[in-house]
């Protein structure tokens, strides 16, 4: 799997590039800016570009404007944004209506090699990465008593994996458990919440993070 | 002066009245008065405004008034019939008309004395060069043996040079042409002037000017009198008698000036009612009768001055006005800046500015007093934006240097572990593991202290996304209701921090089960309310949080309201200007 690089911290670059390579992974590139990254998307045609929210010239939100950019010109490549703070806004900002292929992680998650490279794989493969800290928040956030409070224990943690973004296989590899289990909880959680999604899986992110920013 | 005047006066009407014949001694009392009133309005002007030169002039028009009189003496049986004398005598008789020279110098040139354009100085040279010329045409010209006052009694004119009586008669029209024109030339300068002055000149030299241009009209109209045939004696008398219509016209002006001493009085009155800047500058340019005038007050340093809305005021003025300073105790308390016209009486300034000195100072005071509070508010909005850009910078430096090291640090401790689980070393990469967790809360501490301090979100995404991610965060359930509306950077930063710890103190005091957080952008202010439904009764000036942050909301020029009756909860309203 081909990957690209963008952070203006030259050390952190390297490091990231450092232990993505022992995973397995190829880095064909880096880049210290948004414009820079661009070029560099345009020439290597990557699998997936891991890009930092934060970079110059304004320090602000360059690396989400990037994304929207890569995303309108070569839908092909993932991308997986990468923030030192996790804000809703910023992942409304990034998925829009097609979550397709796009993920937003902490900063800190490349330390945690095994899924960290995880994360990059289900990107590559057009699937939906959600940060774990930003779901637990909005799941554990106070709010007054409604449906959500109706869900066993259970069912919390394959709504929360659902809003991270994982297929129903996915949730059977994380949870150890039978699709028709998993399948079971799933219809469960939605029909309690009342939250009418699909069987397509990118639209559920969508529904399930509306539900629990909504409620 | 004056005696030699009374004098000169005196001994030329002694002159006229003796020789001349169908000369009444009402001609002559009027005579006198006419040089007379020149004289002393004259001496009157020169000593009250010494700046100007039109008491010397009048009182030189004063003294070529009696030079016509004492041509009057020509062909009287007993004067000079021959002799340098008699050349004097007609020389006067001839050069009478220098008198009308110089008052026409002296009308055009009022108030000042001085001619205000090269249109005027040329016009004033022509009218000399006439009346000269003229004079000269009189002197050379004027054959007795023609005079119908003497016939064969007037002694011979040595200064005859022109026998010709049809050559005499041409000069004569020329001559008498030549005035015509002067005295219609002086008519459209006066107008001119007319037109081209502000209105408090116009008001201070209407009477004046109104006398000019009667003469004026009356001479253009005597000299066409005298061409259809009319009597030239009472033409002349015509002329004369409306002479003494000009130091009058003069005395009036100086009246009107009296008037406008007087109007002074009505400025104190004026100023007893009001004692804004605004009030007595109003009230000044009514006294002055100049509707443009200016008041500037000095602030801080002599340079900068400021005017009676608080306005910095640009000294020196434009061209046609001009200031004068009021001081006190040596010290300038005020300038004005006015029409020049009012240069040509500073006693009525000064007087205007004397009346209302004490209210100007207050003024004065008021105005420096506005201006250092606007000053004081200033520098605290000031203080507060430098707070709020070193809190970004801080975050900024936080995150751009300790988060990203801390980060690529726990890169380079998984790649060792790594290193360590491979080289089969379980307590190194135990240690490791440590580390690693160690640093995991070393980064999220710091990342929540960087978020204390200025989150990133405020100043990427505005007010309603930092209100947002702030409620997930909250222990209690908080509603949102934020409109997405931006407003100025540090307006918003101070209604995020005026949310963060009015939330701050319902979660530590409050007892609620539910807090709103709600912003409004309406009529050029950004209103926030913070409501719980807690148990209330909170006081506003226990907590040292919520009042410094009325210090920090009114530097910003808004407002911050606290409700908290016992047992109904508590609102907080800050409003916050947002153009």
């Amino acid at each position: 799997m081909r990957l690209i690089l963008a952070d203006d911290s030259v050390l952190f670059r390297e490091g990231m590039a450092l232990v993505l390579e022992q995973a397995g992974l190829e880095v064909v590139g880096q880049a210290g800016d948004a414009t820079g990254l661009l070029a560099l998307a345009g020439q290597e045609r990557p699998d997936v570009a891991i890009v930092d929210i934060r970079m110059p010239p304004d320090h602000s939100t360059e690396g989400l404007v990037a994304a929207r950019e890569l995303r309108r010109t070569q839908p092909a490549i993932g991308i997986l944004i990468l923030s030192q703070y996790v804000e809703t806004r910023h992942v409304v900002g990034l998925l829009g209506d097609a979550p397709e292929g796009l993920g937003y992680l902490l900063k800190d998650r490349v330390a945690d090699v095994g899924q960290f490279t995880e994360a990059v794989r289900r990107v590559a493969a057009g699937g939906t990465v959600i940060e774990p800290e930003l779901v637990a928040q909005l799941l554990g956030r106070p709010r007054r008593r409604g449906p959500l409070d109706e869900l066993t224990p259970r069912e919390r943690e394959v709504l929360a994996l659902m809003a991270e973004g994982l297929s129903n296989q996915a949730i059977c590899d994380r949870l150890v458990l039978s699709p028709k289990t998993i399948e079971a909880h799933v219809r469960g959680v939605l029909g309690k919440l009342a939250i009418e999604a699909g069987p397509d899986h990118h639209r559920r992110v969508l529904a399930v993070l509306a539900y629990l920013r909504g409620s | 002066m004056a005696a030699l005047g009374a004098l000169v006066g005196v001994v030329a009407e002694y002159l006229a009245v003796a020789g001349l014949y169908e000369y009444s001694p009402v001609d002559a009392i009027r005579d006198v008065a006419v040089g007379w009133s020149f004289i002393g309005a004259g001496l009157i002007a020169w000593r009250r405004r010494p700046g100007s030169r039109i008491g010397p002039l009048m009182v030189v028009v004063g003294f070529t008034w009696f030079i016509g009189n004492l041509g009057s003496a020509y062909g009287v049986p007993g004067y000079p019939s021959d002799g340098p004398a008699l050349l004097l005598v007609i020389a006067a008789a001839s050069f009478g008309g220098l008198q009308r020279a110089f008052q026409t110098l002296m009308i055009v040139s009022y108030p000042s004395g001085r001619l205000a354009d090269r249109l005027e100085k040329v016009f004033v040279a022509v009218v000399f060069a006439v009346i000269v010329g003229s004079g000269f045409v009189q002197l050379i010209a004027t054959n007795p043996e023609a005079l119908t006052f003497c016939p064969g009694q007037c002694p011979p004119n040595p200064a005859l040079l022109v026998a010709d009586p049809a050559l005499a008669e041409a000069l004569f029209a020329a001559a008498s042409a030549g005035e015509l024109l002067v005295s219609l030339g002086l008519l459209g300068v006066l107008v001119r002037r007319w037109l081209r002055s502000s209105r408090s000149a116009r008001r201070m030299l209407a009477p004046v000017w109104f006398a000019g241009f009667v003469t004026g009209a009356a001479f253009v109209g005597v000299q066409l009198g005298i061409w259809a045939g009319l009597d030239p004696f009472f033409a002349s008398n015509v002329i004369q008698g409306l002479q003494i219509a000009i130091p009058f016209a003069f005395l009036v002006g100086l009246l009107r000036t009296r008037l406008a001493y007087a109007a002074v009085g009505d400025l104190v009155v004026a100023l007893s009612r009001s004692r804004a800047p605004r009030d007595i500058r109003d009230a000044l340019a009514r006294t002055l009768g100049d509707p443009g005038l200016a008041l500037g007050f000095p602030i801080g340093s002599a340079e900068t001055y400021l005017d009676a809305d608080g306005r910095p005021l640009i000294l020196p003025p434009p061209a046609d006005r001009t200031t004068t300073e009021l001081r006190r105790d040596g010290e300038t308390v005020a300038v004005l800046v006015h029409d020049r016209a009012l240069d040509e009486d500073p006693g009525l300034v000064e007087a205007a500015g004397a009346a209302a000195l004490f209210a100007i100072d207050n003024a004065r005071l008021q105005v420096e007093l506005r201006s250092q509070l606007e000053e004081v508010r200033a520098s605290r909005s000031r203080i507060v934006e430098a707070g709020d850009a070193e809190r970004r910078k801080v975050e900024r430096d936080l995150h751009d240097g300790a988060q990203q090291r801390l980060a690529t640090l726990a890169l380079a401790l998984r790649l060792a572990r790594d290193r360590a689980g491979r080289a089969d070393d379980p307590e190194l990469s135990r240690l490791l593991d440590d580390a690693s967790n160690e640093l995991n809360t070393a980064l999220q501490e710091l990342r929540e202290l960087a978020r204390g301090i200025h989150p990133a979100i405020l100043t990427e995404e505005g007010l309603a996304a930092a209100v947002e991610s702030l409620a997930t965060r909250s222990p209690i359930p908080v509603r949102v209701d934020v409109a997405a509306d931006r407003c100025p950077t540090a307006v918003e930063a101070t209604a995020y921090f005026v949310v963060c710890e009015a939330l701050a103190n319902v979660f530590k005091h409050a007892s609620a089960s539910e807090v709103t957080v709600q912003a409004r952008r309406q009529d050029g202010e950004l209103r926030i309310e913070v409501t719980d439904d807690g148990r209330g009764g909170a006081d506003p000036s226990a907590g040292s949080g919520l009042r410094g942050l009325a210090d920090r909301v009114s530097a910003s020029g808004g407002s911050l309201r606290f409700e908290s009756p016992s047992g109904r909860g508590t609102v907080v309203i800050a409003r916050l200007p947002c153009a």
